[in-house]
């Protein structure tokens, strides 16, 4: 009796060494792999929240250029909050009153970020400024609104259009 | 006394590393990576269209007097009117009506086999969309005018078949 209890005190040690060499192994490979796949995702093109893409048939590859973003809640230029809709619509305040297509605040966001592009493009004989814009747009607005967006960045000297869409299945 | 200094120092020549800190990294870098890594990498193929075809493309795209204009008129009440002029100045008007509330892209489709048909070297096509068309309908009627499906008849250019119905779409109407 008294030999079966110390028996079993004895294996109720408390403290004992985990062998993690081998978890050590395999994450170091996952590691690597990550590593080798973070480097190798070129185009970053995450539609923004709460903003449903039509779906399409073009087979296009996304390219890399300045994100410019209709939501149902306002317009965006690279994620940055430039016009913010009053009731889903466009505030009156954000027209200009002789011309009710061209959106002031969006004009001047987008022709500051075209000189400085064109700026750069001075410096840089490798830089080219071609007016290319990706554009997102929530599926559901209308034209109107599109067309007032288009109008204005092109004024500001982005005309190249490429509407982002999800690809069909 | 020197031997068993050796002695000593084989004993203690054995150790083991504490990877704990080396486990914290692991544990904080693997789950940032797997969360920012994209596993899906997008790659291009590069599918040249046939000679004839290309040549015509970029025959067409370089025109800046064109003597054929095609443009499709889409509104919500009444669908699409696609307006062709020829060579000669003639227009035709082809019009596709709306099934129930939708646009009929099928019909349309169809409309502009029909004119790429009579102009085969042109490639362009106007969309003009009434303010109230949502964006949906819109890259939904582009999808129907950019190329040739599986059953449409085959379009021949200089005796090669085109995959392209009118893939240079443009919005016509943003500016004016």
């Amino acid at each position: 009796m008294n030999a079966a209890v110390r028996a079993l005190r004895q294996n109720q040690s408390g403290t004992f060494a985990l062998q993690i060499t081998s978890m050590i192994d395999m994450f170091t490979i996952i590691l690597v792999f990550l590593l080798k796949s973070y480097s190798s995702s070129v185009v970053d093109m995450a539609p923004m929240k709460d903003l449903r893409l039509p779906s399409s048939t073009a087979t296009v590859s996304p390219v890399e250029a300045l994100k410019l973003a209709v939501s149902k809640d306002g317009i965006y230029v690279d994620d940055k909050s430039i016009v913010v809709f009053e009731n889903g619509q466009l505030p009156k305040s954000a027209t200009d009153a002789s011309d009710t297509r061209f959106i002031k605040p969006l004009f001047e966001a987008l022709n500051t970020l075209a000189q400085k592009s064109k700026n750069i493009a001075k410096q840089n004989e490798n830089v080219t400024f071609d007016g290319k814009i990706v554009f997102q747009a929530d599926q559901s607005l209308n034209y109107q609104l599109i067309k007032k967006v288009m109008y204005t960045a092109t004024i500001a000297g982005y005309s190249d259009f490429k509407f982002a869409v999800v690809a069909q299945q | 006394m020197r031997i068993s200094r050796f002695r000593d120092n084989a004993a203690h020549a054995t150790f083991e590393l504490n990877l704990a800190p080396m486990m914290d990294m692991f544990v904080s870098i693997i789950p940032f990576m797997m969360l920012s890594v994209s596993f899906m990498q997008i790659m291009l193929i590069d599918v040249p269209l046939p000679v004839p075809v290309s040549q015509a493309l970029a025959d067409d795209r370089a025109q800046t007097k064109r003597e054929v204009a095609i443009s499709i008129k889409m509104e919500n009440k009444l669908g699409f009117a696609i307006d062709v002029k020829d060579e000669r100045g003639r227009n035709t008007r082809l019009s596709v009506g709306k099934i129930g509330s939708d646009f009929d892209y099928v019909g349309l489709h169809k409309k502009l086999v029909e004119v790429k048909q009579r102009f085969p070297k042109v490639f362009r096509v106007e969309l003009n969309p009434d303010d109230s068309v949502d964006y949906k309908s819109i890259v939904q009627a582009m999808d129907a005018s950019r190329s040739i499906e599986k059953n449409d008849p085959k379009i021949m250019i200089d005796k090669t078949e085109s995959p392209l119905l009118f893939p240079d779409v443009i919005l016509s109407n943003v500016m004016g």
